[in-house]
């Protein structure tokens, strides 16, 4: 964890988070507009338990599983963008950011073959309680995820046309903060929709 | 990773009650921490701005905990 511990935090004690400051207090906001859901997903539970046990058996939980692992492994190579950027090497932050996107597209991806499998089966959002729940924020989620790689993808057009240095990347660690944001969100909701019972 | 496997497995074998709930919660806790200290680089600013983070993650857990101890109880 020391490199990382490095890499991703470039300020010394004191000082602001990375990247742009605004970008915080959206983060922020995000993250309570997602434990509202959270919160409200375990208290709506309490009073049909057995339904929502029994509906989340029918969830694909390895596929959450591997969206958990695409996240995260996406969000260590915004931080290589990040360093490599720091570093003045704009290819490599290209590559890193590039890669991190294309992570971002297999979660998408899995995301969808888990819908359409529930759609197949006819199950919708007004099917009962939790299927309201686990559409709304998953569907929610995803569109952050869709978000966090257009941001990330401006980013990485930036950087291509060497729009960052060593001296001034700030779109990219708000790029980064933001991505961050998104996987650690999916790291709560991940467990408590498909696994927690 | 190996914290996620752990979720997998006990997903997997439909694990239940108290205790799981628990360890779960907790290493969801530890899991999203980490990422706001190492990822979102949390861990070097100004306190402030990583106690949001841990006083939002404690909060959330610790509500969804209640909501699960009150439907086991």
């Amino acid at each position: 964890m020391n490199k990382v511990d490095t890499i991703s935090a470039p300020h010394p004690k004191g000082y602001y988070p990375p990247g742009d400051f605004a970008i915080w207090f959206f983060i922020y906001a995000e993250l309570l507009a997602f434990g509202v859901f959270f919160v409200t997903y375990a208290f709506a539970r309490t009073y049909n338990v057995e339904m929502f046990n029994a509906s989340q058996l029918e969830l694909n939980r390895t596929a959450g599983a591997i969206n958990t692992v695409l996240l995260i492994t996406s969000s260590y190579f915004v931080i290589r963008a990040v360093a490599a950027i720091r570093e003045d090497q704009q290819n490599l932050c290209v590559k890193w950011l590039f890669a991190a996107i294309f992570l971002g597209g297999m979660f998408l991806v899995v995301k969808i073959i888990e819908f359409k499998a529930k759609f197949a089966a006819g199950i919708s959002l007004s099917t009962n309680t939790f299927y309201t729940f686990y559409f709304s924020m998953t569907v929610f989620h995803f569109m952050h995820v869709i978000l966090g790689m257009i941001i990330l993808g401006a980013v990485m057009l930036k950087a291509r046309r060497g729009g960052y240095s060593s001296q001034e990347h700030t779109g990219v660690e708000t790029g980064a903060s933001y991505w961050h944001m998104v996987d650690l969100v999916w790291i709560i909701l991940f467990p408590l929709v498909y696994v927690i019972r | 990773m190996l914290l996620t496997l752990a979720v997998l497995f006990i997903g997997q074998a439909g694990l239940g009650g108290t205790t799981v709930v628990c360890i779960l919660l907790i290493s969801t806790f530890v899991k999203t921490q980490m990422v706001a200290d190492y990822f979102m680089g949390l861990k070097r600013t100004r306190l402030i701005w990583r106690a949001i983070v841990t006083v939002y993650l404690l909060l959330v857990m610790s509500l969804i905990g209640l909501a699960y101890w009150l439907s086991l109880s």
